[in-house]
């Protein structure tokens, strides 16, 4: 048995206690990874309550129910930012980013506590293409309602658009690496090609996204 | 081979090299509507991923949640999304035609339970179809040079409606039939949604 919330207090208590003595885009940027983290605790508690409901496996869950509970989410602390708070479009992606990084982290945390942490290889693997998947969603999901859907009835349609989208993609990854053999090898290589294409578009094409006609 | 693996691959190489291609596309002409398209392409090909990914690995498809229809509704949704931004520049009005066409293809795929048992994503899908097509008849209704754009995905959403109704009656998906026929046009047309869109962007 893994004791989740006593993990998330050994983690999110230190980033908490550093909020009263860091200001600016660093206190920003540490709230939302914290934040990432309990909604990762959160997401656990509901997948766990629609594997009872619907009695099936851990690995029927991770492909089937996970990707749905995860990204729906993650998406909603983005949204309340977003809505009540109304910030600049340049601030969401990094808000984004910084959820799924915080949300990513916890993951990992308690995949060491149950699986151990003695093959570096392999953790090594596992933490690009875990932490690659979150921050290319959370890329998606920031710039997408920053940028892209920032329109009216665009905004309604878009979001909802872009929930299916990392849902997609995360179903996609998780039936990859629950299978054997070249899927699992091409589960965990794919996040972190496509995470390296990002990077290269983020340096060749700084001032797309403002610019959209 | 089993025809259903031949339909689905046709159709994720398709869209996935169409969605490289509206990418590349959308950067060069940094247009929205061509980048919303991207990710239209992109999510129907994730849903047919998804789907037959499950299928090759664990033997059956999915039986307990809908990853691959809430895929194949995000693209169905991205596509209401270039209508909205292409309506916008035509206008909104109202049109008794356009809502009948709205309530018919939106009555027909929910009470088809178009995307499974589940009424909320049936409804989803019943919604967001007849949302399109409102726009889409609207579009073909109004006075502008790009009508055929509304009329193509007018089509499309009439073949994907066409597409589950045929489902019904089909049982045997290892040989070639009137849904795999119906389906790779679906396919077709949607990419066909392209060079259209690109017309209009280009201008």
């Amino acid at each position: 048995m893994t004791y989740i919330e006593n993990i998330f207090l050994c983690l999110a208590i230190p980033m908490i206690l550093s909020l009263f003595f860091i200001k600016g885009r660093a206190r920003s940027y540490t709230l939302f990874v914290t934040i990432g983290m309990g909604i990762c605790l959160l997401s656990a508690y509901v997948n766990s309550f629609f594997m009872w409901l619907y009695g099936v496996d851990g690995t029927v869950a991770a492909i089937e129910i996970t990707p749905v509970c995860e990204e729906l989410l993650k998406l909603l602390p983005l949204l309340f930012y977003f809505l009540i708070f109304e910030p600049e479009p340049r601030e969401l992606p990094t808000v984004a980013i910084a959820i799924a990084a915080g949300f990513a982290t916890f993951e990992n945390a308690c995949y060491l506590t149950e699986n151990g942490a003695a093959n570096f290889s392999f953790l090594l693997i596992r933490g690009i293409s875990a932490g690659g998947l979150h921050i290319l969603c959370g890329s998606l999901s920031g710039f997408g309602i920053s940028y892209v859907f920032r329109h009216r009835w665009l905004s309604v349609t878009g979001t909802a658009g872009i929930l299916g989208a990392c849902t997609g993609f995360h179903g996609i990854y998780n039936l990859l690496i629950t299978a054997d053999g070249g899927w699992k090898t091409a589960g965990y290589l794919f996040p972190s090609v496509l995470i390296i294409c990002l990077f290269i578009a983020k340096i060749v094409l700084p001032k797309f996204t403002i610019s959209l006609k | 081979m089993n025809f259903e693996l031949i339909d689905n691959g046709f159709q994720i190489t398709i869209l996935g090299l169409s969605t490289i291609a509206v990418l590349f596309l959308a950067l060069r002409y940094k247009s929205r509507s061509l980048l919303i398209l991207a990710l239209a392409y992109a999510c129907f090909c994730m849903g047919t991923a998804y789907y037959i990914l499950y299928l090759v690995i664990m033997g059956k498809v999915p039986q307990v949640f809908y990853v691959a229809e809430i895929s194949w509704l995000a693209a169905w949704l991205f596509y209401l999304s270039v209508q909205i931004l292409r309506m916008e520049r035509v206008g909104y009005r109202f049109s008794w035609f356009a809502v009948s066409a709205a309530v018919l293809v939106a009555v027909v795929a929910f009470a088809d339970h178009a995307f499974g048992p589940s009424y909320f994503f049936s409804a989803l899908f019943a919604l967001t179809a007849g949302a399109n097509m409102y726009l889409s008849v609207l579009g073909m209704q109004s006075v502008h040079p790009y009508r055929s754009t509304d009329g193509l995905m007018a089509g499309c959403i009439v073949l994907q409606v066409l597409l589950y109704l045929t489902s019904d009656f089909i049982q045997d998906y290892t040989r070639f039939n009137l849904y795999f026929a119906v389906d790779i046009t679906l396919t077709l047309s949607m990419v066909a949604l392209l060079p259209f869109t690109l017309r209009e962007v280009g201008k």
